[in-house]
C-alpha cells in the first residue's frame, strides 16, 4: 500500500474513529469507581474544611470579603450571611454522599459542582491545585449528570448480581464521553508542567526535587536526611519526575504500556504525596487514573472484591446459637 | 496571605487574631513574615532566618491599619 492510499484511508475512517472515541458505549463499572471516587474524595474535602468554616468564611473570619473578579463565579457573590456558608457546606456533603451511594446523583452532581466551586471561590487564597482538579471532576460530572439518564448515573459501586447462576455483577451499558473527557484531562497536565519546569534552572541541573524537601512547612512524613540532602539523589529524583511526566501521555495512551504508565503514575503521585503536604491532589489525581482502568478490567476487579468483602461479612457473622436440642 | 499581593487581607487577618485573644485586651496586632532563602542542595549552609514586619493593626484605630 502506497502512503498516499494509507493516508486516504486513515483520513476516510477518521469520523468513524473519532465517533467511536467519544460515543461507543461500554460497562458503567468505570464510571461508577470514578462517580464514588469523586465522591468519597469531595466528602474528604467537606470534611476537612468543617473546622475553618469559621475562620475563612465567616463575617468574622480572614475572608470576609472575597474578591471576585469578572471571571470568577461563586454563591457567595450573592448569598453573603453566615447561614449560607453553612447552608453550602451542608449542600456539599449531601451532594458528595449522593455520589458515594448512587442515588439522585442526576441532582447530586451539579449540586456538588456549585458548592465546590462556590467555597473555593470564598477562599480563592487557600487553594492548591488539587483542588482546582477536585473541582473540574466535578465539573466534568456535573455535565455529564444532566446530559445523561439516571439509569446510567443511579448505579451502586458493586453494581447488581447477573441473572445467571454465576456470582458475577453487572452494570448498565453507558456512554464513555465523560471517561475519554478525563483521561485528556489527566493527560494534558503532564506536558503542561513539563513546559513550565523546563523554563527553571533546577529541573535542568536536576536538583529541584530537594528544594521542596527542604521545607520544613511542606513536609508531611519522615524522610531520611540523605534524601534531602544528597546530590545524587536529587538528580535522580528531578529527573526520575521529569522522564515520568514527559513519558505518562505515552504510556497511559499505549495499549501495552498503559498499566506500567498507571502504575507508574500512581507511584510518583504517591512518592509526592508522601513527602509533601499537597492537599487533595492525590485522591484527585487517583479519579483521573481510574480512567484509564478498561470497563472489563474493572467490571472483573468489582467483581473479585465484592465476592471477597462477602465472604468476609459471612465468615465475621457468629452462627446464631441453636435454641433446639435436636435427638437422633 | 503574607504576600504583598494578598494586602486586601492583612487587616482582616490581624482583625481576626486580636479576636482569639479578645479577653486579654489586645491593643495592637503586628504581623510579621519570617524568611530564609533555601540553601543549595549539597551545600550544607544553615537555613539563616529573618524578620520583617508588613502590618500593624492599633486595635484603637481599627480599620486604619498601618503598612511598615
Amino acid at each position: 500500500m502506497s502512503t498516499t492510499e494509507w493516508i486516504g484511508r486513515r483520513v476516510r475512517g477518521s469520523p468513524a474513529t473519532w465517533s467511536r472515541f467519544w460515543f461507543s458505549s461500554a460497562s458503567a463499572s468505570t464510571l461508577t469507581a470514578m462517580r464514588v471516587a469523586l465522591g468519597v474524595a469531595s466528602l474528604g474535602w467537606a470534611v476537612s474544611i468543617a473546622p475553618d468554616l469559621r475562620t475563612f468564611y465567616f463575617d468574622d473570619g480572614l475572608i470576609p470579603s472575597p474578591n471576585y473578579a469578572d471571571y470568577r463565579l461563586g454563591l457567595f457573590q450573592w448569598l453573603t450571611s453566615d447561614a449560607a456558608v453553612v447552608v453550602a457546606w451542608a449542600a456539599m456533603v449531601v451532594a458528595a454522599i449522593s455520589l458515594i451511594v448512587g442515588k439522585g446523583v442526576r441532582l447530586g452532581a451539579p449540586l456538588l459542582w456549585i458548592t465546590t466551586l462556590t467555597l473555593q471561590q470564598g477562599a480563592a487564597t487557600a487553594l492548591n491545585a488539587g483542588d482546582l482538579l477536585l473541582r473540574i471532576w466535578t465539573a466534568y460530572f456535573a455535565l455529564f449528570a444532566v446530559l445523561t439518564p439516571s439509569r446510567f448515573l443511579d448505579v451502586a459501586l458493586f453494581g447488581r448480581p447477573s441473572s445467571g447462576a454465576t456470582p458475577d455483577r453487572v452494570w448498565p451499558t453507558a456512554p464513555v464521553w465523560l471517561i475519554r473527557l478525563a483521561q485528556i484531562q489527566l493527560t494534558v497536565i503532564y506536558p503542561t508542567t513539563v513546559i513550565a519546569k523546563l523554563d527553571g534552572d533546577t529541573w535542568r541541573e536536576g536538583t529541584a526535587a530537594l528544594y521542596p524537601l527542604g521545607l520544613q512547612d511542606f513536609e508531611r512524613f519522615w524522610l531520611p536526611a540523605f534524601m534531602r540532602e544528597n546530590l545524587v539523589v536529587g538528580n535522580l529524583m528531578t529527573w526520575f519526575t521529569l522522564a515520568a511526566e514527559i513519558s505518562l501521555p505515552f504510556l497511559l495512551w499505549t495499549r501495552r504500556t498503559r498499566w506500567f504508565g498507571i502504575v507508574v503514575g500512581i507511584l510518583l503521585h504517591g512518592g509526592f504525596d508522601y513527602t509533601m503536604r499537597l492537599g487533595f491532589f492525590f485522591p484527585a489525581v487517583v479519579i483521573g487514573y481510574l480512567a484509564f482502568v478498561r470497563a472489563s478490567e474493572m467490571d472483573r476487579f468489582l467483581t473479585w472484591a465484592h465476592g471477597r468483602g462477602s465472604k468476609l461479612l459471612t465468615r465475621s457473622t457468629p452462627p446464631e446459637p441453636c435454641d433446639e436440642i435436636v435427638n437422633l | 496571605m503574607r504576600l504583598d499581593r494578598n494586602d486586601h487581607l492583612w487587616e482582616p487577618t490581624a482583625e481576626w487574631v486580636a479576636a482569639q485573644f479578645r479577653d486579654e485586651h489586645v491593643a495592637k496586632v503586628v504581623l510579621v513574615r519570617r524568611f530564609s532563602d533555601t540553601p543549595e542542595p549539597g551545600s550544607n549552609d544553615e537555613r539563616v532566618w529573618e524578620s520583617a514586619e508588613f502590618f500593624t493593626l492599633t486595635m484603637a484605630d481599627a480599620g486604619k491599619g498601618n503598612r511598615s
